[in-house]
């Protein structure tokens, strides 16, 4: 089923196109990256679906229904967690995530059993009666999704959630963002950080200009470029390995020796890394190094948009 | 629900701001304190009246008048005013001019000339006060004389027996503000009127911080939400003007009256007016401006409303100025209400201020709806 | 609008003429003279057409109502900014002199009339502003409308002409290629034939008489037909052009011919295997190519333009660039509405950046 339909969608500032003609399906239980410079788009998208900027063309689905006719029942069934931290600092954690959750119609006792879960969930639970001004920046980053949970919305968009926070805080988010996702969340996630992409989207679209070039799981989008990897072993330069029986393993097209260094090409898909090397110990090479190159997410946006995402 | 909602998390953040809250109770308190204090003898009931010296001279040639001055100035000596007779070459007028003197009459044939002190206008006042009731009287004993001369005498006698020269009708002195009971309505005024500043705060710290884009988010209608606020904003104000009442009711003992009741509708009247002023500025006018525009409104509404000083009535341009102060209405209605219990007064104070804020409510509200964000 | 300005004046005038009759109803012949003047004056002034007998006008009804405010009645003043705003608009003000025109004649008004005044003006200025805004925003709802019909005109245009062009060609390409072909088949394989005929004739006459001689000639028959059968098979091979002659040559084509005409340098450069590339693909490819380059000629002021010619594993890029001024926002026009139209044919997506120099990005799939 699909969470998410976008179609045709069209948002102008002006004569300045954000987004064009976007067509978009993202269904239950993905892990959707977006993935763009800035200003590609990203937010304008992710403000329209979630009703913070009205749409000049086309429709949004949220759960099959549309929102421009069912505003109300789209809002209820999306949370969001904005770029920048979006929070009360003269109220205690517990009444921020009380106070978002009781907006969605929670009341009484499932309100206070759904904030501390969503508390506890961001490992904020021992920090309900404190004040986010004294949070670190991962701390805040943490409040912020705990407000966006708490009413157990089907569809979390996630906008940069790891903004300017040390790495132990960002692995517990990423690790949140997956076990949200076990637990049946449907996952909007935009990054700068091509990594962070890379490990947890289930799919990513490369947006450009308003417009979505390539969209796929990260195997999938890496083949655009090529579907085969280079493999350099640099070898003593006494040693004369043999080619042919290089060639014999599985996935290797071409085997050639350059000098002391064997340049292999292999398909993509195929890890046969370990039989090569296998194969040239029983042949009794010493190795010096191993390089493998494969495409990563960062060459396939620079190859199709020929630009950084970071430009 | 959810306006309640809205409206209790608007009350909860403002009591968190104990800055704002410290100086929305603390200022209005210690200004009525020091100005209550230092200014009482501008609204005092009583004067001390000087010493009074009157200068005279006489022209006319009659001896009825001299006989009846002379019974006369007897009868104010007594009562500690020194009549003293200008020597020839005097000029009284100069004297009176220098302070010398509180004030000069010449006693002419054809009547009296008097030139009161303005240095020292109380005490002149009440001379002339005296010698209006001298001539009076004396006017009466001389037709007397000329139409009834044996009923002259009597009148003559009346003259000279009767030292009840001013008759002293005071007013109820408890029916005039002092100047601890105008400061304590007058800065209760001001500090509602100072709502206009979290007024101005409601929509734009929302934006500030970011939140506006969660409580967009949300399912909850742009309206709910303007309502909460304002109605949140509303009573956290309210909280703190009924504070300072009764800080200056029970501690100060300033005069509220006896309809705290309707006096405190106008105040509600008069916060609204001033959170939905805050609220419409803050959408007419983008950014840190709107602040700066508020803060200049607040101040002069508040100079010009009577805040800081009592001001009359004028007719003048400043008079017009003053008028627009809504400071002033409110603090007008809450006078006559408490010292003429002009009940009705109030209401078309209470419509004004309710009609304006609906103005401004509707303003932000129809620009908030155009508006794609908060 | 002016029927806006009209309604406004005569509702002025109405007022002023009722306060005035129920204030001091001393009925001043001259006042109804003034106050009928006032009308035809003012109705005249949206008679006219063009714009100086109005401003004539409007100026003249302005200082008869001050006149008249000072000799016959203060009221009169009331009536003032009405023509103020109508003359600032006549002049095409700005919103900030409106408000100006209403503030002007407030030191004449007298003490009594100022609040009264200060509503009507406020009132007026706010139908002008109304009114003004939506004349405005007409205008220029009316303007983007002729712009955009202009731009409907100009696309069917080109469409019917394309269409026409590729009927003509198609036409040309057949009637071309059905010459070649039977010249070809006229050529070779006629004379194959006739030659194979001729033997296998006289093999028939001979069969009797000297069967020896008849299976030779048979022979020969048989391996001329072959020949021509393998004749056919060559000709009808090459009868499909190579793809690649009509590809990157035709590309190479078009950069030096624009080098040579214009100041420009064009390169052009290609990587990955080439030949997977589509007729179909190449033609894309061409008309983008043709576009961007004619759009950074026009606007680019660039010196060099390059295109390259990529091919991905599941997508064929073409990048046009250029050196140029480039563009901080791009606005889409015609040019890339074209080539996104061109490129969504096939399943592409077009991508126009302007943050370095101009470059139009062409993404085709590959396999299409």
């Amino acid at each position: 089923m699909n969470v998410l339909e976008i179609r045709n969608l069209t948002k102008k500032f002006g004569d300045f196109i954000a987004v064009d003609n976007m067509s978009l399906n993202i269904r239950e239980g993905e892990i959707f990256g977006f993935l763009g410079s800035n200003g590609a788009g990203k937010s304008t998208t992710i403000n329209m679906i979630s009703s913070l900027l009205r749409s000049t063309k086309g429709d949004i689905e949220v759960l099959g229904r549309n929102i421009a006719t069912n505003g109300k029942f789209a809002k209820m069934n999306i949370g969001i967690v904005p770029q920048d931290i979006s929070i009360y600092e003269n109220m205690t954690s517990y009444e921020n995530v009380s106070f978002f959750a009781g907006l969605y119609g929670l009341r009484g006792n499932l309100l206070k059993e759904r904030t501390e879960e969503a508390l506890d969930f961001v490992g904020l639970g021992d920090k309900a009666k404190s004040f986010p001004k004294n949070f670190s920046g991962g701390m805040k980053r943490r409040l912020n999704i705990a407000c966006a949970i708490a009413h157990r919305p089907k569809l979390i968009i996630m906008d940069e959630p790891t903004v300017g926070i040390d790495p132990q805080s960002r692995n517990y988010i990423l690790n949140s963002v997956r076990k949200l996702n076990e637990m049946g969340c449907t996952i909007i996630y935009t990054s700068h950080y091509m990594e962070e992409v890379e490990e947890i989207c289930t799919r990513i679209a490369i947006v450009d200009h308003g417009k979505i070039i390539a969209d796929g799981t990260k195997e999938q989008l890496k083949a655009i470029i090529t579907d085969t990897k280079n493999i350099w072993i640099e070898i003593k330069a006494t040693d004369s390995p043999s080619i042919d029986s290089l060639k014999q393993i599985q996935g290797v097209i071409t085997a050639q020796l350059e000098d002391n260094t064997i340049k292999i090409n292999s398909k993509g898909e195929i890890n046969n890394l370990n039989r090569v090397i296998q194969q040239l110990i029983k042949d009794g090479i010493e190795i010096r190094s191993v390089e493998e190159q494969a495409p990563n997410l960062e060459t396939v946006f620079l190859t199709l948009t020929g630009r950084n995402l970071r430009d | 629900m959810n306006i309640l909602n809205v409206a209790l998390k608007e009350i909860k953040s403002a009591t968190r701001e104990r800055r704002t809250l410290l100086f929305m109770l603390a200022f209005p308190i210690v200004l009525m304190l020091i100005l209550g204090t230092a200014l009482s003898n501008v609204f005092s009931g009583s004067a001390i009246v000087g010493e009074m010296q009157l200068l005279y001279k006489i022209t006319a040639n009659e001896p009825q008048l001299t006989q009846s001055w002379q019974s006369f100035s007897q009868e104010i000596e007594r009562q500690g005013i020194k009549i003293i007779p200008a020597e020839a070459g005097m000029n009284g007028q100069d004297l009176v001019k220098d302070g010398q003197y509180s004030a000069y009459v010449e006693l002419e044939s054809d009547g009296m000339k008097f030139y009161g002190s303005s240095k020292q206008s109380i005490e002149s006042n009440v001379l002339q006060g005296m010698l209006t009731a001298f001539a009076d009287r004396y006017n009466l004993a001389a037709s007397a004389i000329k139409s009834a001369p044996s009923e002259a005498k009597a009148v003559m006698e009346s003259i000279q027996s009767n030292d009840e020269f001013v008759n002293e009708t005071s007013l109820d002195p408890d029916k005039t503000p002092g100047a601890m009971d105008y400061y304590a309505i007058s800065m209760t005024t001001m500090i509602a009127l100072y709502s206009a500043l979290s007024g101005s705060f409601l929509f734009r710290s929302e934006r500030t911080r970011q939140t506006a884009i969660r409580l967009m988010a949300a399912p909850i209608s742009k309206g709910e939400l303007f309502a909460g606020k304002v109605i949140g904003c509303t009573i956290i104000n309210l909280l703190c003007v009924s504070i300072i009442i009764l800080v200056s009711k029970f501690a100060f003992h300033a005069n509220w009256g006896d309809h705290m009741g309707l006096v405190f509708l106008i105040l509600t009247a008069e916060v609204l007016l001033a959170v939905s002023l805050g609220l419409g500025v803050s959408y007419l006018v983008q950014g840190e401006k709107s602040r700066s525009v508020i803060m200049i409104f607040t101040q002069i509404a508040s100079f010009v409303g009577g805040a800081y000083f009592p001001v009359g009535d004028s007719d003048s341009i400043m008079g017009i100025v003053m008028n627009l102060s809504p400071l002033r209405w409110a603090n007008e209605a809450i006078m006559n209400l408490i010292y003429s219990d002009d009940v009705l007064g109030a209401w078309p104070t209470i419509g004004i201020n309710v009609a304006i804020a609906a103005a401004f409510l509707l303003i932000s509200a129809l620009i908030m709806r155009k508006r794609e964000a908060l | 609008m002016e029927l806006w300005i009209i309604g406004n004046k005569a509702g002025l005038l109405a007022y002023m003429i009722a306060v005035s009759f129920t204030l001091n109803s001393t009925d001043h012949p001259w006042f109804t003279l003034a106050c009928l003047l006032y009308v035809c004056l003012n109705i005249a002034i949206p008679i006219f057409k063009r714009s100086d007998p109005k401003v004539l006008l409007s100026v003249a009804s302005a200082v008869f109502t001050f006149i008249c405010a000072y000799l016959l009645n203060p009221a009169f003043i009331l009536l003032l900014p009405v023509n103020l705003y109508e003359l600032t608009w006549l002049f095409g003000g700005r919103k900030i002199s409106f408000a100006l025109a209403s503030l002007l004649p407030i030191p004449f008004v007298s003490s009594g009339l100022i609040p009264l005044y200060l509503l009507t003006t406020f009132l007026s200025l706010l139908l002008f502003g109304f009114g003004w805004q939506s004349t405005e925003k007409l205008h220029r709802a009316k303007t983007e409308q002729e712009k955009m019909r202009e731009e409907l005109h100009k696309l069917t245009r080109s469409l019917d002409d394309n269409n026409e062009y590729i009927r003509q060609s198609e036409h040309t390409i057949k009637l071309e290629e059905r010459s070649r072909l039977s010249q070809q088949i006229h050529d070779d394989i006629g004379h194959a034939m006739a030659g194979a005929l001729i033997q296998m004739e006289a093999s028939k006459r001979l069969l009797a008489t000297d069967p020896d001689k008849a299976a030779e000639l048979l022979h020969n028959a048989i391996s001329i037909s072959k020949e021509g059968l393998e004749r056919i098979r060559l000709t009808l091979k090459d009868l499909k052009p190579r793809s690649e002659e009509l590809g990157i040559n035709r590309l190479r084509l078009i950069a030096d011919e624009l080098s040579a005409k214009h100041t420009v340098r064009v390169t052009l450069s290609h990587e990955g295997n080439i030949d997977v590339i589509t007729p179909i693909q190449w033609k894309i490819i061409q008309g983008n190519a043709i576009e961007a380059i004619t759009n950074s000629l026009k606007y680019g002021k660039s010196s060099s333009i390059h295109i390259e010619v990529q091919v991905l594993n599941k997508f064929v890029k073409t990048v046009v660039t250029d050196n140029g001024i480039g563009a901080d926002k791009v606005v889409k026009g015609l040019g890339i509405i074209g080539m996104e139209e061109r490129a969504a044919s096939v399943g592409g997506t077009v991508i126009a950046d302007g943050t370095k120099g101009f470059s139009v990005t062409t993404l085709l799939p590959r396999g299409v």
